[in-house]
């Protein structure tokens, strides 16, 4: 067989490939050809010392086996949705009719999936090796995101648990909460609408919620900065973390809005009027734009952090 | 060898095999071929979980009027040697006890 011959039938082998993907695997293979003649072997003997194309295309596959499935669901069955998945990045997207979800699975991992009376159980179980964790095999394990596309339609609750990953959520409206959990990894949430509560936790990583619409945000965060940018809780927000500070940037609550540092400045704008507000401020060691305790007014305002200051300015 | 394992194991050769100078496909392999076997259709899904781990960069380069890719290995990948050393040192602790038929002896 020649060069020519040899890539034809790679080509065909690995067929299936993205087209990106298939012509970077077929220059890499004629490079190799190439660096052989140059080497002093004839096309013919180059390519014989290559496995065949079919040999080829079945190594990948082992390799990526790795696929993707999206299963849809009716949202009117459903009111309750709970992923549990490991060392995944979650994004929730909108979707326009069904509850749909993607994810990919390969020999050490998969998800069984089942409706229970309404609810929705999305459940990793990996079988990762031990060597696996420690940095053999797959170097690109579980690093392919879980995605769950929820419709407007959908009215109910959804929980997301995942570990060492982030979760995001964009442009996304329904009626009900949204819990989420991870560590870690950071949050980034963006142009919601959702009804109840957003419940976010996470370690290690920061929360970033711009233009949110919700009943209560609850963002909570070690070793995070928070940022919560044109925020609307209908009831009240709470952003907690230590060591990051808190940027908050028209943020507005119906009754309390909590924020809380250690080692972080608090700053930014409420977009309400000071005396709307009872507050209870406090910082050591920085300076402190609002009153230490101020009661009065028929909301809640509480800023509290340690070694950084605290800035709030009000601007309705 | 286990083919998980051996994975593993190459991954971390052929970043060694960068680490010194930016290297080719062909040349990779030929560096290699005393210390391990690795086939070619083995060393490209390597090069790119590497690439797509942010482990090496790939660029192209002219050579005898044709471009041949070129892998560079950056700062993450540099750190991933030191890293399967150590981890390394875990394996080499369970390899002893399993030599040792079980005695819990030798873990001290």
């Amino acid at each position: 067989m020649n060069k020519a011959e040899f890539l034809a039938e790679l080509r065909t082998q690995i067929a299936a490939r993205a087209p990106e993907d298939l012509e970077r695997t077929v220059s890499y293979f004629a490079e190799i050809i190439d660096d052989r003649v140059e080497d002093g072997m004839s096309e013919a003997e180059a390519v014989a010392t290559l496995e065949a194309p079919a040999q080829i295309a079945e190594n990948f596959g082992s390799v990526q086996s790795a696929h993707k499935k999206p299963d849809s669901y009716d949202p009117a069955l459903l009111h309750t949705i709970n992923v549990y998945d490991i060392n995944c990045p979650v994004f929730i997207v909108p979707r326009r009719e069904n509850v749909e979800l993607e994810y990919h699975e390969h020999e050490r991992k998969h998800y069984t999936i089942s409706v229970d009376n309404g609810t929705l159980n999305v459940v990793a179980v990996s079988s990762m090796k031990w060597y696996n964790w420690i940095g053999f095999g797959h170097g690109n394990f579980g690093f392919q995101p879980l995605v769950l596309g929820v419709p407007e339609s959908f009215s109910g609750r959804i929980m997301i648990k995942t570990s060492n990953a982030e979760v995001s959520a964009s442009d996304v409206k329904f009626n009900g909460g949204l819990l989420i959990r991870t560590s870690n990894a950071r949050f980034n949430f963006r142009n919601l609408k959702i009804s109840g509560e957003i419940s976010a936790q996470t370690s290690n990583g920061r929360i970033a919620c711009q233009f949110i619409d919700c009943g209560s945000l609850n963002a909570e965060s070690s070793n995070g900065r928070i940022e919560a940018v044109h925020v609307k809780a209908a009831v009240e927000m709470s952003l907690v973390t230590s060591n990051g500070r808190v940027e908050v940037q028209h943020i507005s609550a119906g009754q309390r809005i909590a924020v809380h540092s250690s080692n972080g400045r608090i700053y930014g704008t409420i977009d309400d009027k000071m005396r709307d507000f009872s507050i209870r401020s406090h910082t050591s060691n920085g300076t402190n734009s609002l009153p230490g305790d101020m009661p009065g007014g028929s909301k809640d305002l509480e800023v509290t952090t340690s070694n950084g200051t605290i800035d709030i300015r009000f601007c309705a | 060898m286990d083919i998980q394992l051996k994975r593993g194991l190459l991954e971390t050769c052929v970043l060694a095999a960068i680490a010194g100078a930016d290297s080719y496909g062909y040349k990779i392999i030929k560096d290699l071929s005393g210390v391990v076997e690795i086939s070619e259709s083995t060393l490209y899904p390597i090069l790119k979980r590497l690439e797509s781990g942010g482990c090496l960069r790939v660029y192209s380069e002219e050579h005898n009027s044709r471009l041949r890719k070129y892998y560079s290995i950056t700062q993450k990948g540099r750190e991933r040697i030191p890293a399967f050393l150590e981890e390394w040192e875990t394996v080499a602790r369970v390899v002893n006890y399993i030599k040792n038929g079980g005695s819990q002896n030798e873990q001290g």
